[in-house]
């Protein structure tokens, strides 16, 4: 079975659907988050007490970065289905995209969040946000070549 | 780009219209009118022979090196 991977009716289509979801749940997440966090905490670790600001602190940039990311990889895969994928607007979300990796990051990194987990997570969206941006570059070098092959008679 | 394409001069003097030059030659008007309007960044050699056969002429008539001010300044 061969899946198709770009264009109308493809992956990226079903990936773009899927990503304005992820942006509503994403919304309607952090619009609760004192809730969910407060009925998280008790649920664990019965109450969170002075824990429960600065995890707040932490979480409240880093969901407003991910919807950031979110909403960025939704206009990429929406410009990669109208066929038009390598341009300097979607080497400039991909470093956006970078930026609020790196921000959440650092967030998670600092270690106001009491978990062994954080750390890690923090570690993990650096090295994604190096990613992004080594490919936010190649982004524009694509442009740089595409402009040169179309103005080639 | 001191490179000057002089399309424009071949084809008048051959009396032959853009888009029967484009038919003939097997490319798109659009890119045409790139060439004419020195906005392309290269020429296929392909390209070139075909605009050669058509218009009956040498790479020479359609190519112009002209030195650009700037880079006459500099030196």
């Amino acid at each position: 079975m061969k899946i198709r991977v770009v264009g109308q009716g493809g992956l990226s289509s079903f990936l773009e659907k899927f990503c304005w979801v992820l942006f509503c749940v994403g919304i309607a997440l952090t619009a609760t988050l004192p809730w969910i966090l407060d009925y998280y905490g008790k649920l664990f670790w019965n109450d969170l007490g002075t824990d429960y600001i600065r995890i707040l602190i932490v979480l409240y940039p880093s969901a407003l970065m991910a919807l950031t990311v979110v909403w960025q990889l939704r206009r990429i895969l929406a410009s990669v289905n109208r066929g038009t994928p390598f341009s300097l607007t979607n080497a400039r979300r991909v470093k956006i995209v970078s930026v609020c990796c790196c921000v959440v990051g650092i967030l998670f990194l600092i270690g106001i969040v009491p978990s062994l987990l954080a750390p890690l997570l923090g570690l993990a969206f650096l090295f994604f946000s190096a990613l992004a941006l080594v490919l936010s570059e190649l982004v524009k070098q694509a442009v740089v070549y595409k402009e040169e092959n179309d103005l080639t008679i | 780009m001191p490179i000057i394409v002089n399309l424009d001069v071949v084809m008048a003097r051959r009396k032959i219209s853009a888009s029967q030059l484009a038919d003939e030659v097997g490319i798109t008007p659009a890119n045409l009118s790139i060439l004419k309007n020195n906005k392309a960044k290269a020429v296929r050699f392909s390209t070139l022979e075909s605009l050669c056969r058509v218009l009956q002429c040498q790479p020479a008539d359609l190519l112009e090196y002209r030195e650009d001010s700037e880079q006459k300044e500099e030196d």
